[in-house]
């Protein structure tokens, strides 16, 4: 049966059993409702949004602003639950309806009653055994986010974030417990209220009621084959019963560039480039036999190089306007006129409530972000809508909708050879008249520089959008079947369509417009169906408590892709392609399907929670592997124990948690491209007599034992809460150890191939997580303190046949995959210093190619000269260690926070500063600043680092543009103050608030690119689009 | 009663469990080996894409590794950007890129020649010759690409069949009198396999017999010099050629076109040579980049077309400019020196390039979509070939010798010269092929294989203050050190790299 069938017969059969539900709908007998007022049991404030909810039944309400509630109970003889967060429970009995007037709620520090989401469930904080970092809606709500990411950033032990782009709505790089796979994907499972999602784009922060990572095997082993990287688990708002209340948030911001790079000024560029004239001059006078002096004016050059009086070179003739300066010509800091202000806006209204068998809560966001490069823009508008009814006694449907539709506009900034590359690559000065549009016509290319096009023109000209409409969507039916026993059937539809258009205009000068223009239209296509059961079971008994699940999920992926490109148009009119009026050279459809089957068990069970036990195992088949590897098994186990509860511990009050954790599992990685396992055929077409002749070639290996990358860990770990939690410090130590790799081997070209996947390798990951939280201050001012800090060390263990190393990064000659080593260390030749002078030359190791004044380079096997075999290890692409400390104030009305956050341990190789900066790059573009301080003779040594001009070691990787990587950053600030209650008569929330992201370092001492995270193209920094510094204020209203 | 009956419907439906082919998917938009090399149109697809292999030839192996590497090209700059500066400058490591590229093409060349002949003998063919045929042509263009390998590394490995990766890990380099072994048993074996013509429009353009016959004898020449000096294989070679030549005019493409300048440009493609690489523009991926990669900034319509000249400092050495007889009419189809540039304004260009292959006027959208073919063998080449055989062989330059150079001579507009000694018409011989097959790559293999390559370049480096000398060790290319990372102690590395 194909999954379409299947899933339309799932469909019609839900859609009649929800009908059949219909008629079940029972009515209860009801009485008389209650009311009262809730407040707080110290200060006497009416607290707002508490949930009253008639234990036993789902009838419940929320106050109001006033703390006021109404109640219609259904049970005579029941009782009344009061939970807030923050505070302790308390319960009410019905009979004893006059204690229900005025209800006082008092405050608790403890986290013991938090709940924890985890795969497929949800569980108590103290009877947790696996190893889960959550966050807040608290923590999230208050803070202008606009990436999911950055909300995480900093704020969980182990979960390491990197900001690689600061592209306006371009995901963050999310690290669980450091990156155990080499070739396949190291990006955790990201999963929206239950349905995994192949990433968080276009989904509302403010939507967000928590974030849980889930980080042990135990943990994630649910997850089977796809939990090796750890599971971010989002759970959206849901609607509560009661009035409908509204939410309304908008913020109003300026990014700017945080930081910017040091290149030659338009000055320093035109001194170099004359010395590399003069240079010129003097070897193409060598040629031909002739002495030509550096020091001959242009005159002379002229008449010797056979030109006209009026002729020019720009290889070996000096600009003669050069002399009169910005009289004649423009100099132009292209860093300054790219990166602008750029305004951020957003809007965010919800409402929420719920009266007798529905609850809903519904949102929309609309968010307008200019980019701080030029012309770049992202909006998003986006919506969602929770709705849960209860149909019967013993039946509730879902339902959860989440359309969004985002713009990107002015892509290309990104990367290599995008116009973050040209900003930095672009020579730094033009024609007088041109200025800005350098290269676009009217104006030509300045003479002297070389065909690199203004890129603020070329953002104004070109067309780049990118939109995405997304929708995620699913609906549940959560039938209590008997005593303890619950099923929930769910399905659920994803959709993702994402267009994306560019057109290039022909902008040179003396181009006739279309000629040289090119257009294309490209289409993915995304729909992700889920159909999941999960029978639960919860019971308790004499102290045992006991939890077991059961489940059975389908999911199946179809992707469908259209590309299609044409160059040479007509005119530049219309930005549509059509074969008409311009010349297809692309022109395809492409389709994927991929289908994943998964049995899913787990049990928990605990005595008086304080002997915790809990045992999963998951089973997986997919279509992603080969033919004779389909399925496999992920088991898990873990155990806790909560001392403090014990008897001996009891004379120690100040000790309120004191919980021993230990847990075991296994888990897979299958984030490889599909169809790996089949060697393909690809189309290399030919002519034969001038007519194109259909050619097919083989284009990768085949590999029909194609199976997951198999991780299993373990995690001691261990929780402490001092006086009633006030001081509480968690602590987990764990060893990942991944084998059968999925890895890319290089194989040798004799095969016809460079590479081809195979499943091969260990590599182990061990780490230590700390996460501290204090309330400092717990009076009128509070202060609270939450800290982490994670250690990782990534070792590969074993590689393919012979332990053979991996050459990967840029050109396969950056990094090295070795055993011994973390994967991806950097390896290249070690540069030390420069040949001051031929003694020194002569004196020291060099290549037989080494001139004085090249760069130097350390000889490490100490055999007296510098070859290949000289390059060595010089660090490593992860962070050994992330931190992130946040502390929050309040007193009064007023809200302070702050969040500094690092890394470390780890090196960034920069390939942009690469790019501009090798020796011999010619002078046609700009250079990195430290060439001010080159070597220019013997006597003129410069920093000692910085080659001479036309170096010979150009084409090496060497580590001049290795940096530290370590950073501290000051990376938020808020301060708000909330106005006090009932000032503003029908509001009953209102808080205006200023923030910075982004805002400095306290620490990044040397790092020469734009940001210490940025990281885009093979372990290398190559023209990032630069981070923003955001300056906003912003309000939040609840009525 | 409701409850237990909805719920039993519920469990029914929540468990139903769908079919075991539900995981077993392949791929839709894409052809797999499963599936492929089954029928003889499939043979014919595969043998295309063989050819394919062929378009990475001209720019990579006979523009940066035989023109730039000798005295035809000298580099100004030291521009460490491109790894052409790195090759003129007998700086070239390992790591350059293009070392990596040019032996990953020849290889999957071979890997696709290979999966050919790993299948067809299973592929029933309606007419059993256009298998041979097919079979023929493969074997050949395998061969010629072990010619390239082993010209420009010495010992490589030999793959004659297809090989997995754990067996690829296992296969060390075989010496060059191997490789050269392997080549010349391959394309003796189908010397007379294929026609001696194509007319058919799908075909025109493939192998020929004498095109076989006519690099055999190249193969055989390079045998007979360095570094394997098997000087019997002089008269292999000789023989061939003469064959070659007594079939002269049996084809339009066994024929000396009497005037040079039809040779090149898109108009003469399959006309003149007797084998070449084909190109057509439009934008299909089929073009050629050659004429681009020594263009300066030229004020044609041409659009977008990247310059190196200009933009690299890689300029036509004075030492071929000069090295050219007045009044030699190759001069000016294959160099320009005298032009106007699209700088703004317009520019008087005097930095001389090779326009050979450039078609003025010609409009094209991009820099990669020339439509010229490129030749890899012309029946002056074959005329040239036999008199350095027929020279080789004598005591003296024989008659026969002296009247093939002087037709080529002749044609050029310059008047035949009667050169006396073996040596003396060996040097008028080196210099006529520098001028004939400027730009064409033939240049730098030539001065190799007859020993010239160190004196001419020492001697070159010396008259251009350039402080630097070569050794026999810069003769071969070092093997790409992505190829000696892959398995440590696999592979040894040439000498002097």
């Amino acid at each position: 049966m194909s999954l379409r069938t299947f899933t339309h017969e799932k469909t019609r059969a839900l859609l009649v059993l929800l009908l059949a539900g219909v008629p079940f709908y029972c009515s209860a007998q009801q009485l008389t409702p209650v009311s009262g007022v809730v407040k707080d049991s110290t200060t006497g404030q009416p607290l707002t949004g508490v949930t009253v909810l008639e234990v036993g039944t789902t009838r419940g309400a929320t106050t109001d602003a006033h703390g006021r509630f109404t109640l219609t109970p259904v049970r005579s003889a029941g009782a009344v639950k009061f939970s807030y967060l923050g505070y302790n429970d308390k319960l009410i009995p019905l009979t004893q309806a006059g204690r229900l007037k005025n209800v006082r709620l008092s405050t608790n520090n403890k986290t013991l009653n938090e709940v924890v989401v985890i795969g497929y469930g949800s569980q108590e904080k103290k009877d947790l055994t696996g190893s889960v970092a959550q966050l807040s809606a608290a923590k999230i709500q208050d803070r202008p986010i606009t990436r999911i990411g950055q909300a995480i950033q900093g704020q969980m032990a182990g979960v390491q974030v990197r900001a690689t782009t600061g592209e306006p709505g371009a995901a963050l790089q999310i690290r669980v417990r450091g990156s155990s796979s080499i070739s396949a994907s190291n990006d955790p499972l990201y999963v929206v209220d239950g349905v995994p999602v192949p990433d968080l784009g276009n989904i509302n922060p403010s939507d967000i009621a928590s974030i849980e990572v889930l980080k042990d095997a135990a943990s994630t082993a649910i997850y089977g084959s796809r939990g090796a990287n750890g599971v971010v688990l989002i759970t959206t708002k849901k609607g509560n019963s009661g009035n409908a209340k509204f939410q309304f948030n908008a913020y109003f911001g300026v990014q700017t560039l945080a930081k910017k790079m040091d290149l030659l000024s338009s000055k320093e560029w035109i001194n170099m480039y004359e010395q590399a004239q003069d240079s010129a001059y003097v070897k193409e006078g060598l040629q031909s036999g002739f002495n030509w002096s550096p020091s001959d004016p242009i005159s002379v050059r002229l008449k010797n190089l056979g030109l006209p009086a009026n002729g020019r070179s720009n290889t070996y003739i000096p600009d003669p306007r050069w002399a009169n300066g910005t009289d004649s010509l423009d100099y132009i800091d292209w860093q300054d006129a790219f990166y602008r202000p750029a305004m951020i806006s957003d809007y965010q209204l919800s409402a929420s409530g719920g009266s007798g068998k529905l609850t809903y809560r519904i949102s929309g966001d609309y968010k307008d972000q200019d980019g701080i490069a030029a012309y770049s823009n992202y909006k998003l508008f986006s919506i969602r809508a929770n709705l849960q009814a209860k149909l019967t006694s013993y039946l509730t449907l879902g339902l959860n909708l989440a359309p969004s539709y985002s713009w990107m506009d002015g892509g290309n900034v990104d990367g290599k050879d995008a116009q973050s590359h040209h900003v930095l690559a672009i020579a730094p000065v033009a024609e007088k008249d041109a200025g800005l549009n350098s290269g676009i016509a009217p104006y030509g290319r300045y003479f002297w520089a070389g065909s690199t096009q203004s890129p603020i023109a070329y953002q104004r000209e070109t067309t780049n959008e990118l939109n995405r409409q997304r929708l995620l969507s699913s609906l549940y039916l959560l039938a209590d079947i008997y005593k303890g026993l619950d099923l929930k059937v769910s399905g659920a539809w994803n959709t993702d369509q994402q267009n994306h258009k560019t057109y290039h205009p022909t902008l040179g000068l003396g181009q006739v417009p279309g000629t040289g223009s090119s257009g294309s239209y490209t289409t993915s296509n995304t729909q992700y169906y889920l159909f999941e059961s999960l029978l639960t079971y919860n019971r308790s008994f004499n102290g045992n408590n006991i939890s077991a699940l059961a489940g059975y999920t389908v999911e199946q992926t179809n992707e469908a892709t259209t590309s299609q490109s044409n160059k040479q148009f007509a005119n530049d009119d219309l930005t549509t392609l059509n074969m008409s009026t311009s010349t297809p050279t692309r022109s395809s459809t492409g389709e994927l399907k991929r289908t994943l089957i998964s049995y899913l068990a787990r049990v928990q069970y605990n005595y008086k929670n304080k002997y915790l036990a809990s045992a999963s195992i998951r089973r997986d088949g997919s279509s992603i592997f080969g033919t004779d590897s389909k399925w496999g098994n992920f088991p898990s186990f873990s155990v806790g124990w909560n001392m403090a509860q014990e008897s001996f511990m009891q004379g120690l009050p100040w000790i309120s948690q004191w919980k021993w954790r230990y847990s075991y599992g296994e888990n897979g990685n299958n984030g490889i491209p599909d169809y790996n396992a089949f060697g393909s055929i690809s189309p290399d077409n030919y002519s034969f007599g001038e007519s194109l002749v259909n050619g097919y070639v083989p284009g990768s290996l085949s590999n029909p034992d194609l199976h997951w990358e198999k991780t299993q860990s373990s995690d001691y770990g261990l929780d402490i809460g001092f006086w009633n939690n006030r001081l509480s410090v968690s602590a987990d130590y764990y060893n990942k150890y991944t084998t059968d790799l999925l890895l890319n081997v290089p194989v040798a070209l004799a095969t016809g191939f460079a590479s081809g996947y195979v499943n091969i390798g260990h590599v182990r990951n061990q780490g230590l997580e700390f996460a501290v939280n204090t309330a400092n201050l717990t009076g009128q001012l509070q202060w609270n303190t939450s800290f982490n800090l994670a250690f990782n060390k990534n070792r590969v263990l074993q590689l393919g046949t012979g332990n053979a190393p991996i050459h990967t990064g840029f050109s396969h000659q950056t990094q090295l995959i070795t055993v011994g080593q973390p994967i991806g260390v950097f390896y290249m030749y070690d540069a030390i210093g420069v040949y001051k002078d031929n003694a020194d030359l002569k004196a020291s190791p060099h290549m037989a190619t080494n001139k004085q004044g090249d760069v130097k380079y350390r000889d490490v096997n100490g055999d007296g000269t510098i070859d290949v075999d000289d390059r060595t290890i010089v660090g490593q692409p992860d962070p050994k260690y992330s931190w992130g400390i946040y502390n929050s104030f309040t007193f009064k009305g007023i809200d302070l926070s702050f969040l500094i956050q690092g890394a470390g341990g780890n090196k960034v190789y920069d390939l942009i500063g690469r790019a501009i900066d090798r020796p011999g790059m010619g002078t046609l573009g700009n250079a990195l600043g430290r060439w001010r301080d080159r070597w220019r003779s013997p006597s003129e040594p410069g920093d000692g680092h910085t080659p001479r001009i036309d170096g010979t070691t150009g084409s090496q990787y060497d580590s001049r543009w290795l940096y530290n990587a370590t950073y501290v950053r000051f990376k938020s600030l808020i301060i708000g103050y909330t106005l006090p209650n009932g000032l503003i008569r029908g509001v009953d929330h209102a808080r205006v608030y200023f923030s910075g992201e982004n805002l400095f370092y306290l620490y990044n001492k040397d790092y020469g690119g734009y940001s210490p995270e940025a990281l885009n193209t093979n372990g290398g920094d190559y023209g990032a689009y630069p981070d923003a510094r955001t300056i906003m204020v912003g309000i939040n209203l609840g009525f | 009663m409701k409850k237990i009956c909805f719920s039993i419907i519920l469990l029914a439906f929540a468990f139903t469990s769908c079919k075991k082919s539900f995981l077993d998917l392949h791929p839709t938009s894409s052809i797999t080996s499963g599936n492929f090399y089954q029928t003889p149109l499939d043979i014919q697809q595969a043998l295309n894409g063989v050819y394919a292999s062929l378009r990475d030839w001209p720019v990579d192996i006979y523009l940066f590794l035989s023109e730039v590497r000798s005295n035809n090209f000298y580099a100004v700059f030291e521009d460490g950007q491109r790894d052409w500066f790195d090759i003129n400058n007998y700086q070239l490591t390992p790591q350059a890129t293009l070392l990596h590229d040019t032996w990953q093409s020849l290889y999957q060349m071979i890997n696709r020649a290979n999966e050919i002949l790993a299948h067809i003998d299973e592929v029933t063919f309606d007419d059993p010759a256009t298998k041979e045929q097919y079979k023929a042509q493969t074997r050949f263009l395998r061969a010629y690409a072990y010619f390239q390998l082993v010209r420009l590394w010495g010992s490589v490995p030999l793959a004659n069949k297809v090989i997995t990766p754990a067996e690829g890990i296992q296969l060390k380099q075989s010496p060059p009198a191997d490789i050269y072994k392997f080549i010349t048993a391959e394309m003796n074996a189908i010397r007379d396999s294929l026609p001696t013509q194509y007319t058919a429009a799908g075909d025109v353009g493939r192998a020929t017999q004498w095109a076989v016959k006519g690099v055999l004898a190249r193969v055989y020449l390079t045998m007979a010099g360095y570094p394997l000096n098997q000087t019997d294989k002089l008269d292999s070679a000789g023989a061939l050629l003469q064959e070659i030549v007594a079939h002269e005019g049996t084809t339009p493409k066994l024929m000396l076109a009497p005037n040079y300048g039809d040779l090149f440009g898109y108009q003469h493609d399959n006309q003149h040579c007797i084998f070449e690489v084909q190109y057509i523009s439009g934008g299909l991926g089929e073009g050629s980049t050659f004429p681009s990669e020594v263009l300066p900034n030229l004020s044609t319509s041409l659009v977008n077309v990247r310059s190196l000249q200009s933009a690299n400092r890689l300029t036509i050495s004075q030492d071929l400019l000069d090295s050219y007889e007045p009044g030699d009419k190759r001069f000016d189809v294959t160099f320009d020196t005298s032009y106007t540039t699209n700088d703004n304004p317009p520019q008087h260009g005097n930095t001389p390039f090779f326009k050979k292959f450039v078609d003025f006027g010609l409009t094209l959208t991009n820099y990669d979509d020339w439509p010229e073919n490129f030749p890899l063998l012309r029946y002056a080449d074959v005329l040239l070939m036999d008199a350095e055989v027929l020279n080789d062989q004598a005591g003296t330059p024989p008659q026969a010798a002296i009247d093939m150079l002087n037709r080529i001579r002749s044609r050029a507009g310059l008047p035949a010269i009667h050169p006396a000694t073996k040596q003396a018409f060996q040097t008028a011989l080196a210099r006529e092929r520098r001028h004939e097959f400027a730009d064409e790559g033939q240049y730098w293999f030539s001065l190799v294989r007859t020993g010239q390559a160190v004196p001419v370049m020492n001697a070159w480096f010396k008259a251009t203050s350039q402080s630097k000398s070569i050794t026999q060790n810069k003769l071969v290319y070092p093997i790409p050190q992505t190829e000696m990372d892959v398995y440590p102690g696999l592979y040894t590395q040439n000498p002097g790299y």
